[in-house]
């Protein structure tokens, strides 16, 4: 199989190359040809669209050429682990569930985001707490089911599941992606400061 | 013991959520609530923090559904805190505490919510047909706050309620005027100039059924008008100053803000584009606001 393509590989550079080079020589000819005679316009004409094509196929390899040498060469370049590129303060990244300065967890299972989700990602159980107050007991996120649509920000009342900064959340299988509350809870620790910079806004529009 | 102190703890907390939301997203009326007797000053934060609430939900989705969706449940927060149900928001949380405290009629918050919701509800592009309408929707949303806080003071007074009126609609049709850029930004369409200015100033298009605000160079003239009414309604205001009862004077200090607004306007020549508009406080530097607001405040009037 591996021999195969290889094969077919090779036939179609090789067949890039004739075309390319085919044009340039035909081209030449076609020169002499219309100084030689000039009396056969349709010839004339076909071999002026080869000579077009030729120069238009020189001039792309040369841009092609000079474009990768600038993003090579002349483009700033980082270096990434270490230095990361500029972010929007709306880009939708890992989620997080925050919680009020006092400590107190902001989600109240309304069931609000579970029920916007389009690609289902979200699983929330809730009971009630003796001081009557409503809590989630699960709140699980499939991150591989995740679109990063930001659809359960934007529905959230209480402004606590939010889809933070972080896009560095890369694991080995797949039950690591599979997010349970504490996983949540730890994120919006973690990153809060980011988060709530990111979602202060300057005045009111209506 | 500790599950009272805890609560008392939890309101505080509330409390101190409200007045920051306000102090972010609403700077001008944050300062103008300082000059409030203390005894207001909770009440008048926490409206103000629902307002704020509200205000945003529109804002912050990209599907008005999902605004709507907000709204909705606002509208229920309403119920459950005048039922003595928790609900777990420091901004309801802080409303029930006021409302256990104070007389305050729900009606006014309704009225507020309700308003948000059918401007919410309006089809994609369509505009209210006369000013009257605007006058409306700035009455319920900007008024009832004035309403309700002089309510939470104590304060019956038909007069000030009068005056509380004419200075709600003045500064939420400027706010509307303010917010025209971010509003053109995120639907490409002017959403809150009244159908009948724009037709006098030569602006609707009526397409089959549907009529849309055209952007041109008249548009200034179009934000004139509108501003005009603002204005009319600021000097109807400061014409019942002389009966308006003294301690209802720190209430209806947000005609301050809403006068710099007019000035800042009419310095770019009712142009809402102007980048002037958008630096400091409503165009002018913080520092001058203040000294505006405190003169208005130390001469006790509005």
């Amino acid at each position: 199989m591996a021999a195969f393509l290889a094969r077919q590989a090779a036939q179609a550079l090789r067949a890039r190359q004739t075309a390319q080079l085919g044009p340039a020589a035909s081209a030449m000819q076609g020169h002499l040809r219309t100084y030689m005679n000039a009396g056969t316009p349709k010839r004339f004409k076909e071999d002026e669209e080869k000579e077009q094509l030729a120069k238009e196929i020189a001039k792309d390899w040369n841009a092609v050429f000079e474009r990768s040498i600038n993003t090579l060469f002349l483009t700033e370049m980082i270096n990434y682990p270490f230095e990361k590129g500029p972010l929007s303060p709306r880009f939708r990244g890992e989620h997080a569930l925050r919680r009020y300065e006092s400590g107190e967890e902001r989600c109240i299972a309304c069931k609000l985001c579970e029920a916007i989700c389009p690609a289902q990602a979200i699983t929330i159980e809730a009971e009630e707490r003796e001081d009557g107050s409503r809590r989630t007991t699960r709140y699980d996120i499939d991150m591989t089911k995740c679109i990063y649509c930001g659809f359960c920000q934007e529905a959230c009342p209480v402004d606590a599941i939010v889809e933070g900064p972080n896009f560095e959340f890369a694991t080995e299988t797949h039950e690591e992606l599979l997010y349970d509350k504490e996983k949540l809870l730890e994120n919006g620790d973690r990153w809060e400061t980011e988060i709530a910079e990111n979602l202060r806004s300057e005045s009111l529009y209506r | 013991m500790s599950g009272t102190s805890a609560a008392s703890g939890g309101l505080q907390a509330a409390l101190s959520y409200c007045v920051r939301q306000v102090r972010s997203y609403d700077y001008h009326h944050y300062l103008c609530l300082l000059h409030l007797p203390p005894a207001m000053r909770k009440a008048a934060f926490t409206f103000r923090a629902f307002n704020v609430e509200t205000a945003k939900a529109m804002d912050v989705v990209s599907d008005p559904k999902t605004g709507l969706m907000r709204l909705l449940w606002w509208k229920d927060v309403i119920d459950k805190v005048f039922t003595k149900k928790l609900v777990e928001h420091p901004v309801a949380q802080a409303l029930s505490l006021v409302a256990s405290d104070k007389k305050i009629s729900k009606h006014w918050l309704k009225r507020s919510v309700d308003a948000r919701i059918n401007d919410a509800n309006r089809d994609e592009g369509a505009i209210p047909e006369t000013t009257a309408e605007l006058e409306r929707y700035a009455e319920d949303t900007q008024s009832t706050i004035l309403y309700m806080t002089l309510q939470a003071g104590g304060i019956q007074s038909t007069i000030a309620d009068h005056a509380a009126s004419h200075i709600g609609k003045a500064s939420g049709l400027l706010l509307l005027l303010k917010a025209l850029p971010h509003h053109v930004n995120k639907q490409g369409t002017i959403p809150y100039i009244p159908a009948s200015v724009a037709e006098e100033c030569g602006l609707l298009t009526r397409e089959g059924g549907r009529s849309e605000v055209r952007m041109d160079d008249r548009l200034p003239d179009a934000v004139f008008k509108v501003a005009s009414v603002a204005e009319a309604h600021l000097q109807k205001a400061r014409e019942l100053a002389s009966s308006v009862p003294r301690e209802a004077v720190p209430v209806l200090l947000p005609a301050s803000p809403a006068q710099v607004l007019l000035d800042s306007l009419r310095r770019c020549e009712f142009n809402v584009f102007d980048s002037r508009l958008s630096r400091g406080v409503h165009g002018v530097s913080p520092l001058w606001y203040q000294v505006k607001l405190n003169w208005n405040a130390w001469r006790n009037k509005y």
